[in-house]
């Protein structure tokens, strides 16, 4: 059985910028793993060319067994992303997003079921039929996590999903990762908020400088202790 | 009056933005060029020995005043108070005074081809009427003094009426006024009421004062503008400060109504365009008023079928610079979710084609469409085929050259303010001059495909042009198929 999320030696480079520099990671499926460290340690970087947004400078991303060079698309089809920002298309409403993602995705009839299964969930329902140029910050980051995990995706790829969002979101997107875990989609999630990606995760890996400085189970960097001993790696 | 620290800073911030020292030289060649076209314009038509073609054009001068005065107030109207160096939201920041949005709008407005197109045909038609008259410098205080208090008085009735537009019921009264004008407009023309309608405009009694020999009327007249300009930039601070002083009430129309048929791959990404393209504010107004502009030119000109060859283009090249020079801005930062979605790359380059065609094609036919209602006259079949030619072949070129600019020159615009535009200011000049000289050309092309007489000349002549676009947009989808421009598009678009 090959590993839902297969990186070796990836490298990501912008002009004269190193962002992500021999990123090794390997995934099981239903595994959660947390991306932490500094701003510009090259979290997002990774988690991008994962979602298949930029080419790798150098390395190999596989998918499901599926190569990233090669099958490109097949990748997509297995991967949710939910971007670090931003995400939404701003003169469509949610309902208009999720029947494009149906429609480009190939998703069988009865998506819509699901779709509204969801926008209730992160309580969306009523603003399912507003174009999201007016959504609150936190609204915007709960429907990207819905359309990231809208097609029950192989991988699941959060980036700061929990940004300026309202306790219950959290927890809407805490519960939603459990349930995806448990299936067998297998979770990486970036976030500067430690609680909770020791909540939602079983590992963690720390990057610096586009480095794995540091992997070890997410429990370890929990409470007061962890905390410091993850700020003496940011160091 | 004017706080010039302010607005020096987000000039040198807004140039030192311009990071590629080719582009810097492009525009700054190109804005040293406009006043000096404008002189050569201006000798050029009054060097000519005067005929009767100066009489027919000293007729024409008052509506040409008026027109401008028209414009003046219209263009910045439907950019929503003025062009702006930096989308308001992006200066939240910072303690920008209003009056500074006011000076930069003004200071922006030579940077509008529909104003460099009206100055150089005002001048070139003055020159050209008062060419051997011994009045070629005379008239010039008044016409340049008149151009100014226009540009100003202009601008600040835009901000009066975008102020007025922030509450429901002035939307409600301007609609009710734009389509009182529009039936006006429509009543003269069926009426043959124009020509009087015309003559009784108080621009008849400017033009004729400015062309006469200096003496006390022709002073009066030029004291009598310089003072109005005066009080017209007092007024325009203040306009900008009040428009800018009401917060806009509920708008409605945020909830819209759910379509539940799906459509194949390439129409939903076709429709999510053309939705989007429909509920933006500024592009809404401007394929309105690209749609209705050839109304009223209808309405007040003698349209002829060889003169209606050159609308089309026109109309289609300023319909790509509605956001067509940038087209994946209408996604904003969904650009980054649409391209983690398993599409072929080739299918969305396509579908933002046919989208940009849907969107440039609709004021283009309809502005064919108009002029052919007000040509009393059949077509010949070569006058037929060469408009429609010069309709397609128009589209077709500003569309390939907007997906090309789109590709290789994207930026973050997002389109939801009323003054947002798909580039910066200087980058908006550039396009607008370069699809206006494409247009142009085109129009021009389908013009000599008349001399022929044939039906088919201008068939013959549409293929070089459908090969070329062919071409072009063969190098921009070459161009997309490599993941690291894609990449470069979706991170400018999303994160700038």
């Amino acid at each position: 059985m090959f590993p839902a999320v297969e990186v070796r030696d990836l490298t990501v480079t912008f002009g004269a910028v190193t962002a992500v520099a021999g990123f090794d990671l390997s995934l099981p499926a239903g595994a959660a793993v947390a991306l932490v460290g500094r701003n510009g340690a090259g979290k997002s970087s990774t988690l991008r060319v994962l979602a298949g947004v930029i080419p790798p400078t150098a390395g190999t991303v596989v998918v499901a067994g599926i190569d990233a060079a090669s099958d490109q698309a097949g990748v997509q089809a297995r991967v949710g992303y939910c971007p670090d920002m931003g995400g939404l298309i701003p003169r469509a409403t949610p309902w208009e997003h999720l029947q494009l993602a149906a429609t480009l995705r190939g998703l069988a009839p009865g998506w819509q079921s699901r779709a509204a299964d969801l926008l209730d969930r992160f309580d969306l329902t009523g603003a399912a039929d507003r174009v999201t140029a007016g959504f609150s910050h936190g609204m915007g980051r709960r429907l990207s996590v819905v359309l990231a995990a809208f097609h029950e995706p192989a991988v699941l790829l959060l980036d700061e999903p929990f940004d300026g969002v309202d306790p219950l979101g959290v927890d809407a997107t805490l519960d939603l990762v459990r349930d995806l875990r448990a299936t067998g989609t297998a979770v990486l999630l970036s976030t500067h908020l430690l609680a909770l990606a020791v909540k939602a995760c079983d590992e963690a890996v720390v990057l610096r400088h586009g480095r794995v400085v540091a992997a070890a189970p997410a429990a370890e960097l929990a409470g007061d202790d962890g905390a410091e001993r993850y700020k003496a790696l940011l160091s | 009056m004017i706080d010039t620290g302010q607005l020096w800073a987000l000039l040198r911030l807004r140039w030192t933005l311009v990071r590629s020292p080719g582009r810097r030289r492009t525009f700054a060649v190109t804005l040293m060029c406009l006043p000096g076209l404008v002189a050569a314009v201006y000798v050029c038509a009054a060097t000519l020995s005067a005929g009767q073609g100066g009489i027919e054009v000293r007729v024409l001068l008052p509506t040409l005043l008026a027109a401008f005065a028209i414009f003046s107030f219209a263009t910045p109207l439907i950019a929503g108070g003025g062009a702006a160096l930096f989308p308001p939201e992006d200066l939240v920041a910072f303690p920008v005074r209003s009056d500074t949005f006011a000076w930069m709008a003004l200071l922006l407005t030579p940077l509008n081809i529909t104003w460099i197109m009206q100055v150089v045909a005002i001048v070139g038609a003055t020159g050209y009427a008062v060419a051997g008259t011994g009045r070629e410098l005379s008239i010039l205080p008044s016409l340049l003094l008149w151009l100014a208090l226009w540009t100003v008085l202009g601008s600040a009735l835009a901000w009066l009426v975008v102020g007025v537009r922030q509450r429901r019921v002035g939307r409600i009264a301007t609609w009710l006024v734009g389509a009182a004008v529009a039936g006006a407009t429509l009543g003269l023309a069926l009426a043959n009421a124009v020509v009087p309608f015309l003559d009784s405009l108080p621009t008849t009694r400017v033009a004729a004062r400015m062309i006469l020999v200096p003496g006390r009327q022709w002073a009066e007249l030029v004291v009598l503008v310089a003072l109005t300009l005066v009080v017209a930039l007092a007024v325009l601070p203040r306009c900008t400060r009040w428009a800018m002083s009401r917060v806009r009430d509920a708008a409605g129309g945020s909830h819209v109504h759910r379509r539940l048929a799906a459509a194949p791959t390439t129409w939903s990404l076709v429709r999510k365009d053309c939705l989007a393209a429909w509920r933006t504010a500024p592009l809404r107004r401007g394929a309105i008023t690209l749609t209705l502009l050839p109304v009223v030119l209808a309405a007040f000109s003698d349209v002829s079928w060889v003169g209606l060859v050159l609308v089309p283009a026109l109309v289609a090249a300023g319909a790509v610079l509605l956001y067509g020079i940038n087209a994946f801005c209408l996604d904003a930062g969904g650009t980054v979710w649409l391209a983690t979605l398993p599409v072929d790359p080739r299918r969305v380059l396509w579908a933002k084609a046919l989208s940009l065609t849907l969107v440039t094609a609709g004021p283009a036919l309809l502005a064919v469409a108009v002029g052919a209602f007000a040509i009393a006259a059949a077509p010949t079949a070569v006058e037929l085929t060469a408009v429609l030619g010069a309709a397609a072949a128009g589209v077709l070129v500003s569309v390939a050259r907007g997906l090309r600019l789109s590709v290789t020159r994207p930026y973050k615009a997002d389109l939801l303010g009323p003054r947002d535009t798909p580039a910066p200011p200087g980058a908006m000049a550039l396009y607008s001059l370069d699809l206006a000289g494409r247009g142009i050309l085109t129009a021009l092309w389908f013009t000599v495909t008349l001399l022929g007489g044939v039906w088919y000349g201008p068939l013959i002549g549409f293929i070089p042009v459908a090969l070329l676009t062919a071409a072009s947009l063969s190098g921009t989808a070459r161009r997309w198929s490599d993941p690291a421009v894609r990449a470069r598009v979706v991170t400018a678009v999303a994160y700038g």
